[in-house]
C-alpha cells in the first residue's frame, strides 16, 4: 500500500475519532509524524482537520530519525546499572517508515 | 422483478430523521436523499482520548473507558506515584500512591483499585490499596516481582507471572482475598512482560517474554484452581503487552517484538483474531482499563515516552451505513 506523511500534534479527544478509525488507518510516528494511506479522500480531510503538514517519505523520515536518535543517545548516556532496569533494558530501534 | 416490497412484505420507509437504531432496518432519508442501512460493525476501532498529565510508560491501570485510574510508571528518568483519574475526555491528578514504583500489577475500578509489585530499583512486593481518595499499604505479595499480570476486583484479585528473583521470568501465581496474598498452582510457562484480563477464579494470560528475547504468543486460561494451555495462542508474538477485558472476551495491543506494534488482537474464548485496525501509535508498555467493547490504553514507549491516550470501541457496535450503489 501507497502511504503518505504528515506532521500534527495530537492534542488527545478528537484528533482521531472512531469514524476516522473505521475509513482508514492512521499510524503515528515519534516526532508528531502520522502515516495516512495515499489517494485516500478521509484521509486529507483528517489531515485538514487536524492541522497537519504534508511531508515527503523523506522529510518525515528524518524527522522520526532524529527522535530515535535523540533517545538512542539517551539511552547511551545511561550509567550500566540503569541500562540492566527493566525500564531500560532495550536500546531504542530504528524505525524506517513503509 | 424482485423488490424490497416483495420480499419483506412492506415498502421502505421514507423519513425526515433517521429512526432510532433496529439491526438490518433499511430506510430512505428523504433529507439526504440517501438510503441507509442500521447495522453493527465487525471489527474494532481506535480513537484519541484526552492525554495523560504526567508522561510516563511501565503504568498500572483500573477500571473503565470512561472512568479510569492510572497509577505509577516511569517518566523516562525516574518511577513515579503520580495517580490520575479519567472520565471519558481527560485526565485529572489525584492523590499519589505512597511508594513510587513502574510496571506493576493492577485491579479494581476508578474507585477500589489495587496495585501490587513493581519496580523500585529492586523488585516489590508491596501492595496498595486505593479507595477512591486514597492509597493504602496493605500486605505484600509472597514472591517480589515486575511486569507481571492481574486480573480481578480490589477484594478478589490474581497475580500472575513477572520477573522475579532468580531465573528472572517466574510462572508463581498468587491469590488476594482483600487481605492476604496466597501461593496457588503456577501457570505452565514462566514470563514477564504478560498480558492479563479477567477475573480471580476466570483470568486469561497472554504473550511475554519466557527467556531473554524469547517473546511468545502462548494464552493460558485460569479456572479458579490451576491453569491449562489454549492449543493456539495470539497472531503476534509479544511481550510487553496489554489487555483488557474477561476470560471469554478480551482485547489485546501494543508490546514489543521486539519493534513497538499497535497490532490489536481480539479474544473470543477461544482463539485471537487480528483486528483490522491497529492502534494510532504503536507502543509497548501501556496502561490499561476496560473491556474488549470499550478499552483504554494510555501512556507507553513508542519510542519516546508519551502521554497519548487511545479508546478503542469493539466490534459490534451500533453503525448506520449509506447505501451506494459502487
Amino acid at each position: 500500500m501507497a502511504y503518505k506523511y504528515c506532521v500534527a500534534e495530537c492534542w488527545g479527544k478528537g484528533f482521531i475519532t472512531h469514524s476516522d478509525s473505521s475509513k482508514f488507518q492512521v499510524s503515528g510516528f515519534p516526532g508528531n509524524v502520522w502515516q495516512i494511506p495515499a489517494d485516500n479522500q478521509d484521509a486529507n480531510l483528517w489531515v485538514n482537520k487536524v492541522a497537519g503538514t504534508f511531508k515527503t517519505k523523506a522529510e518525515a523520515q528524518a524527522i522520526v530519525d532524529v527522535e530515535i536518535t535523540a533517545a538512542q543517545a539517551a539511552w547511551d548516556a545511561l550509567p550500566d546499572a540503569q541500562k540492566q532496569e527493566p525500564m531500560n533494558r532495550q536500546r531504542p530501534t530504528a524505525i524506517v517508515l513503509e | 422483478m424482485t423488490t424490497y416490497k416483495g420480499i419483506n412484505g412492506f415498502a421502505v420507509q421514507s423519513v425526515a430523521t433517521d429512526p432510532i437504531f433496529d439491526e438490518g432496518q433499511v430506510w430512505y432519508n428523504n433529507v439526504s436523499y440517501a438510503f441507509k442501512l442500521a447495522t453493527l460493525t465487525t471489527s474494532g476501532t481506535w480513537a484519541a482520548g484526552g492525554n495523560m498529565n504526567t508522561v510516563r510508560a511501565y503504568v498500572t491501570g483500573a477500571g473503565i473507558q470512561t472512568a479510569a485510574l492510572g497509577f505509577g510508571g516511569y517518566t523516562g528518568t525516574a518511577s513515579t506515584a503520580a495517580t490520575e483519574a479519567y472520565n471519558g475526555a481527560s485526565w485529572t491528578s489525584v492523590n499519589s500512591m505512597n511508594t513510587a514504583r513502574s510496571t506493576m500489577g493492577g485491579t479494581g475500578t476508578q474507585t477500589a483499585a489495587l496495585g501490587f509489585g513493581g519496580y523500585v530499583g529492586p523488585r516489590s512486593a508491596a501492595t496498595e490499596s486505593w479507595n477512591g481518595t486514597s492509597w493504602t499499604t496493605v500486605n505484600s505479595l509472597n514472591t517480589a516481582r515486575h511486569d507481571l499480570g492481574g486480573a480481578g476486583i480490589q477484594t478478589s484479585s490474581l497475580a500472575f507471572g513477572g520477573n522475579a528473583p532468580g531465573t528472572g521470568q517466574t510462572n508463581i501465581t498468587e491469590s488476594w482475598n482483600g487481605t492476604s496474598w496466597t501461593t496457588v498452582n503456577s501457570m505452565n510457562t514462566a514470563r514477564f512482560g504478560l498480558g492479563g484480563a479477567g477475573l480471580q477464579t476466570a483470568a486469561l494470560g497472554f504473550g511475554g517474554t519466557s527467556s531473554p528475547g524469547a517473546r511468545i504468543t502462548a494464552t493460558e486460561l485460569w479456572n479458579g484452581t490451576s491453569w491449562t494451555n489454549n492449543p493456539t495462542g495470539l497472531n503476534t508474538a509479544r511481550t510487553s503487552i496489554t489487555g483488557a477485558g474477561i476470560q471469554t472476551l478480551a482485547v489485546a495491543f501494543g508490546g514489543a517484538t521486539p519493534s513497538v506494534t499497535g497490532a490489536t488482537e481480539l479474544w473470543n474464548g477461544t482463539s485471537w483474531t487480528t483486528n483490522p485496525n491497529s492502534m494510532g501509535t504503536a507502543r509497548s508498555n501501556i496502561g490499561r482499563a476496560g473491556t474488549q467493547a470499550a478499552a483504554l490504553a494510555f501512556g507507553g514507549v513508542s519510542p519516546p515516552i508519551i502521554a497519548a491516550t487511545e479508546e478503542f470501541t469493539g466490534p459490534g457496535s451500533p453503525v448506520t451505513q449509506t447505501i451506494t450503489t459502487s
